[in-house]
This record gives C-alpha cells, sequence and structure tokens, in this order.
C-alpha cells in the first residue's frame, strides 16, 4: 500500500512516514503543501492520504475539494488542530474520510489508515480470505490451512495487495506503485525475485500456482476453481 | 441616568405652542371686540342721551324740573341718568339715580362704579327751550347739562361669549393635534426600535449588523445606521484577526506537541539497538527545545501586545546593538557570517532595554539564518534630517518574496515553514518586532529584492537634547 502524507511541519511528516513505514510496511510519500499534495495525487496512484489541515499554497480542505471533484476516491485521513464540531462536519461533507485531532496517537493513526485502506478496498473485516489462505492484515501474519507461512516484508506486502483484488490481474507497475514510495522504478527488478520467493512459500502440493504470472500482463491470485 | 421620552417631550411642546398661540389669538379678539363693542354702546349712549333731550326740551322756566317716564321713551330699565342746570342743581332724574351721577370734569364718556356695577357715564351740554308761547317761536334758551349711564357688563357679556365657543374650539384642536402628533411621532421613531433590534443582535462570533431597510430610508438616521456599521466592521476584524491568531496558536502549539509525541512513538515501534534510542531520543529532545521556544516566544508577544511599554529609559542603541552581537557572533561564526556594525556612539532611543535586545536579535538572528556561508551582515545607525534615529539590518541572503513582503508581520506568518523549521523559526520573531517598535513610539519596515537580500529598518523618535545628557 502507498500513502501520501500531506504535511508542512518536516519533523512530524518524518514521523508520520516512518511510523506508517515501520508499522503496517506501507510506501510513503511525503507532500509539505498542498499544491505539491495534488500534483502528487496526479502522477500516483495512493490508497490513503494523510492531510494536515493547515498547509501553504492550498489549504487541506482545498485539496480534499480537488481531488474529490477529479474523480479520485482515494480514502483521506485529515489531521486538524481544531476540534469544532462545525468544521469537521464540513470537511467530511467535503470528501474527507476520517479525521483525527493533534495531538494524535501515532498507533491510532496507524490503525485508522488500516481500516480506510481497509474499507476503500471493500472489506470491513481485518481477516482476508482466498481458498485455504488467511491473512491477518493487523498481525500481518498469513496462514495457509493450518499451517504458519512464514514471508519477508515485502513478500506479506505484494499477497496483501493481491489478497484485496483476488483473481484480477494487477500489473507489474501498479504492484510497484502501491508497494513502494516515488523510487518505486528502482524496484522492477526485484519484484520479481520477490513474487518467485512468494510462490514458492506458498506450495499448492501440485502443478497449480496460487501466484499466477500472466506474462506481459502481471499477476494474479488464482485458485483450481477459478481457473477452470 | 433619568431617560426622557422625545415623544412626550414633543408632544409637550406641541400643546404649550398651541396654548400660547390660542391666548395669543383670544387676547388679540377680545382687544378688537372690546373696542368695537364699547364704540357702538357709545354710540347707543349718545342715542338714548339724545331721546332723553327730546322729552325734556320743552320747559315752562328755565329751573322747572324734568319730569320724565322711561317707558314713554323706550329707555333700557337699567339705565340711569339727571339733567341738572347751568347753576348745577339738579332738574330730574331717573327713579333709581345714585346720588354719585353728578357733573363732574370735562363733558364726555368715562367709566364709573356705582354701588359695585361699572357704568358707562355720557356727560353732554344741550339747550333747553323755555316757553315758546311766551318767548315767540324761538323761546328763550338755556342750556342744561344731562348725565346718562348705563350699566357696561351687558356689553362685556357680548363681547366674551363668541369667544368662549372660538377657545372651547381651540383646546380641541389642540387635543386632537397632540394626539396625532404623538402618533405620527411613534410611527417615524419605529425605525429606531427596528434599529435597536438590529443592534442587538451584534453578538460574536459572527458580529454582523445589517441596518434596517427602513433607518436606511431615513436622512436622519442614516449617519447613526453607518457609523454603527462602520464601527461593528472594525470590531468584526480585530475579532477575526484575534480568532485567527487564537487558531494559528493552537495549530502551532498542538503540531509542536504533535511532533514529540510522534517521536517517541515512532522510538517505541518496535525494539531498537542502543545507538538508535539514543539517536531518538536526541531528536525528541530537539523537538521538545521547539516548544519551549514556541512557548517562549507566544509569551513574549502576549507581553509585548499587552500595550504596555516596559521601562523606558533613554539607551544607547550603538552599545545594545554591540553588545546583542557579541552575544550572537558564535551562532555567525558557526555559519562563517560576517557582523559588521557601524554604530556611533551617543544614538539615544527611549525604550526598554530587555525590548530593545529582543528586537535586535531578532533582526539579526533572522539576517544570519537567511544569509548563504561566508555573507555578510551588516548593522548600522543613522540619524535622520528630522533628529530620528535608524537602525538598519541589511543581509545579501535569499531575500523574500514580492507576494510574502505584505505579510511578514503577521503573526505566524512563514513564507518557507519547511525552511523556517530548520532554522528554528516560530513565525512569530517579525511580529515581536514590530510590536516593540511600535510600543516605543516608532516604526519598522522590511525592503527586500528576491536573490539580492533584504534590510530591515526600525526608525526610532528622537530622545530630546536635554534627555539624551542624562546618565544611562
Amino acid at each position: 500500500m502507498r500513502i501520501l502524507v500531506v504535511e508542512d511541519e518536516i519533523r512530524l511528516a518524518e514521523n508520520i512516514a516512518s511510523g506508517l513505514r515501520e508499522g503496517p510496511g506501507y510506501a510513503v510519500d511525503v507532500a509539505g503543501n498542498g499544491e505539491d499534495a495534488v500534483h502528487q495525487c496526479e502522477t500516483a496512484e495512493y490508497d490513503l492520504i494523510v492531510l494536515d489541515l493547515m498547509i501553504p499554497k492550498l489549504s487541506g480542505e482545498e485539496v480534499v475539494r480537488h481531488l474529490r471533484i477529479r474523480r479520485k476516491s482515494t480514502p483521506i485521513l485529515v489531521l486538524t488542530a481544531m476540534s469544532g464540531a462545525g468544521k469537521t462536519i464540513d470537511l467530511l461533507n467535503a470528501g474527507a474520510d476520517d479525521y483525527m485531532t493533534k495531538p494524535f496517537d501515532l498507533g491510532e493513526l496507524i490503525a485508522r489508515s488500516r481500516a480506510l485502506i481497509r474499507r476503500s478496498r471493500g472489506t470491513a473485516e481485518p481477516i482476508l480470505r482466498f481458498g485455504d489462505l488467511v491473512v491477518h492484515t493487523t498481525e500481518q501474519t498469513v496462514r495457509q490451512g493450518d499451517d504458519k507461512v512464514d514471508l519477508s516484508p515485502t513478500e506479506y506486502r505484494i499477497l496483501e495487495y493481491l489478497m484485496y483484488r483476488p483473481r484480477v490481474i494487477v500489473s507489474k507497475r501498479e504492484l510497484l506503485e502501491h508497494l513502494y514510495d516515488f523510487t518505486w522504478e528502482h524496484h522492477s527488478n526485484v519484484i520479481e525475485v520477490h513474487v518467485s520467493n512468494l510462490r514458492k512459500k506458498l506450495r499448492t502440493g501440485s502443478e497449480w500456482e496460487i501466484v499466477k504470472t500472466l506474462r506481459g500482463r502481471g499477476y494474479r491470485l488464482a485458485n483450481q476453481t477459478s481457473e477452470r | 441616568m433619568k431617560s426622557r421620552s422625545l415623544t412626550r417631550q414633543v408632544v409637550g411642546i406641541v400643546f404649550v405652542a398651541q396654548v400660547l398661540c390660542a391666548l395669543l389669538l383670544a387676547t388679540t379678539a377680545i382687544f378688537d371686540e372690546a373696542h368695537t363693542h364699547l364704540r357702538a354702546f357709545d354710540v347707543r349712549l349718545q342715542g338714548r342721551s339724545d331721546s332723553l333731550l327730546g322729552a325734556i326740551q320743552d320747559a315752562k322756566d328755565a329751573n322747572s324740573s324734568v319730569e320724565v317716564d322711561p317707558d314713554e321713551l323706550r329707555l333700557p330699565k337699567e339705565d340711569v341718568f339727571a339733567v341738572y342746570n347751568f347753576g348745577g342743581s339738579m332738574l330730574g332724574s331717573s327713579a333709581r339715580a345714585p346720588s354719585e351721577l353728578t357733573v363732574r370734569g370735562a363733558n364726555g364718556f368715562r367709566s364709573v362704579r356705582f354701588r359695585g356695577v361699572r357704568y358707562r357715564v355720557l356727560q353732554r351740554e344741550a339747550l333747553r327751550i323755555i316757553d315758546r308761547s311766551k318767548f315767540g317761536r324761538a323761546g328763550l334758551q338755556r342750556p342744561v347739562t344731562i348725565v346718562y349711564a348705563s350699566p357696561q357688563r351687558h356689553v362685556w357679556h357680548e363681547i366674551f361669549e363668541p369667544l368662549k365657543l372660538a377657545l372651547i374650539s381651540i383646546f380641541v384642536a389642540a387635543a386632537l393635534t397632540m394626539g396625532s402628533v404623538s402618533f405620527f411621532l411613534r410611527r417615524a421613531l419605529r425605525p429606531l426600535s427596528d434599529l435597536e433590534t438590529a443592534a442587538g443582535n451584534i453578538s460574536p462570533p459572527l458580529l454582523n449588523f445589517d441596518p434596517p431597510a427602513s433607518v436606511l430610508k431615513i436622512r436622519e438616521l442614516r449617519p447613526l445606521a453607518d457609523v454603527l456599521s462602520e464601527a461593528v466592521r472594525g470590531l468584526r476584524e480585530a475579532f477575526e484577526n484575534e480568532q485567527r491568531f487564537v487558531g494559528n496558536a493552537a495549530h502551532e502549539l498542538k503540531t509542536a506537541i504533535a511532533v514529540v509525541r510522534s517521536s517517541l512513538q515512532v522510538l517505541m515501534l518496535k525494539r531498537r539497538t542502543p545507538d538508535e534510542y539514543a539517536a531518538g531520543l536526541e531528536r525528541a529532545f530537539q523537538d521538545n527545545l521547539r516548544v519551549e521556544a514556541l512557548v517562549a516566544q507566544m509569551l513574549l508577544l502576549a507581553r509585548v501586545e499587552d500595550g504596555s511599554v516596559g521601562d523606558v529609559v533613554p539607551l544607547d542603541l550603538s552599545a545594545a546593538v554591540r553588545n546583542v552581537l557579541a552575544q550572537l557572533r558564535p551562532i555567525a561564526e558557526e555559519q562563517q557570517i560576517v557582523l559588521k556594525c557601524d554604530c556611533p556612539p551617543g544614538m539615544m532611543v527611549r525604550i526598554s532595554p530587555e525590548r530593545a535586545d529582543v528586537l535586535i536579535s531578532n533582526l539579526v538572528l533572522n539576517a544570519i539564518q537567511h544569509s548563504q556561508r561566508g555573507a555578510q551582515v551588516e548593522i548600522g545607525i543613522t540619524r535622520n534630517h528630522n533628529r530620528e534615529i535608524a537602525l538598519a539590518v541589511n543581509d545579501s541572503g535569499s531575500g523574500i518574496g514580492s507576494e510574502a513582503l505584505p505579510h511578514i508581520f503577521e503573526r505566524f506568518y512563514r513564507e518557507d515553514r519547511s525552511r523556517s523549521r530548520n532554522t528554528g523559526g516560530t513565525g512569530l520573531g517579525l511580529a515581536i518586532c514590530k510590536s516593540i517598535a511600535d510600543g516605543a513610539g516608532g516604526s519598522i519596515k522590511v525592503t527586500s529584492a528576491p536573490g539580492e537580500g533584504t534590510k530591515a529598518t526600525v526608525v526610532f523618535g528622537a530622545v530630546e537634547p536635554h534627555r539624551q545628557l542624562l546618565p544611562l
């Protein structure tokens, strides 16, 4: 998952980015003002935007309106120093999905981020299932049948992303964009290695593979029934 | 304070004016009527005395008494008369003629009171013809004096009777006028209660005042509504300004605290090496220093903005500048910046020394922070032709963008927050400088060209020469 943190206070942006990277293992980009935020949203697909309200150039509110007018449905978590209900209502009406007042708890910010991403992917439950695969998104654990599967952080993130979109072809680029920050292009060669390792760890006991590679098109989660 | 009713006042004025008017009218009418009626009365009296004369004209001899039957003459019953011969003895009188009815003074009309009743008296001379048969056709002519009197009360009755009616109508008209004046006045003053309602609705946080249309339509009330609108707008601006400041202050403080908190939470996210912990704690400590600096700046701003001027003394500005520069030199040297000072002695200004230090160090620190390594910051003090003393701080740094320049004295305004964070700026420094300069009766001005540098100038009012001689 790839997150955009819009915050002009560099130290706070750094801390939020660290928290999201080290906690759920998201890829995080940082924008220091509203204009950069809008620009970055136009060039990359984000799974969540963490947005401070009082930022230079374009205010947080303007960024929300701008994105919603452009029909971007990326969930937006607003950070605000104000606690007035009127302001909050306006924000939510403008298209924000959730808000937190400063000073916030980093753990809560991570949990809310997870929930918002989950919701935007169409599931309310923190547990993703596919065939005999069970991914626990909060604990970041994977079970196949009764066995625990031990994955590296990158392998886990690839699997989690695919689990949110089962049976849909996910292009290599999409996968890269959502798993890495703006440096994703440097990672394009290693992703194949990670997918290959992931495939090896998810044993099926037969010729058939759960993570299928469609040459030139991308990857897809598939089980036996859907193959037929 | 006791309030007066305008309506009552106006109605009262109208009433008094009407009564005075009525009295004036009545007096004039009485005078006019009295004059006319009294003249007519006199003519009537003359006529009656003529009738009397006709009745007594013929007599047998000069001293024969006069006998007249008033009924025969058709004289009014209450009239009295007496006839005297030339010698002064009475020849005859009417039945109830009072004894005071005598010949007195010159002939003509006079007013007299007999037995408490006012009479109009006509005293006239007449000729009596004695015995025509004896003295021929012309007879013997003998002069007599007729004194004829008639009570005046009828005349006064005639004068006052029609006037009574006029007075009643005038008072009825006055009452009607008062009623209608009161009614129309209340109606005319209704916009005032609209104004009252509109003014009563002025309350924070909206502080909105829409003058009612009924008020704007009235020329006398419009200036009041305009003044009120203007005052409320000023209030609203000040209030919004304060609210914005409070909002900004809350945002800055909460953000600073959020930084400290999140720094510590990032550190606690997972087990780390001792080196990582040490680095993380150092960062959290730096973040906390920023909270302290922010709080200190906010408190300082509150102190210099509270309208007080501190302990104002005549201060040698050059000495103060040298003192501050000595403290800032290590910071400047760290960035290889040269501080150049052109401060001649004897530049006296009136300011609190503590505030002067804050002002000078804020301006010099700004200049240092916006300068490149190896650059020079010039501090100069000059006296202009108005004997005002100007402190100028000049840097050759990055300069301020033209769209940012008008806002630099606003509290919490920062042109580039990401950069100012690195330099430890809170966005309050110049606001504090401005407040100090204003408080000292001076002014502050910043000119800048992007890429060329910035010049901040503070102009202080001149200290009078005799004050300059005071020892520090």
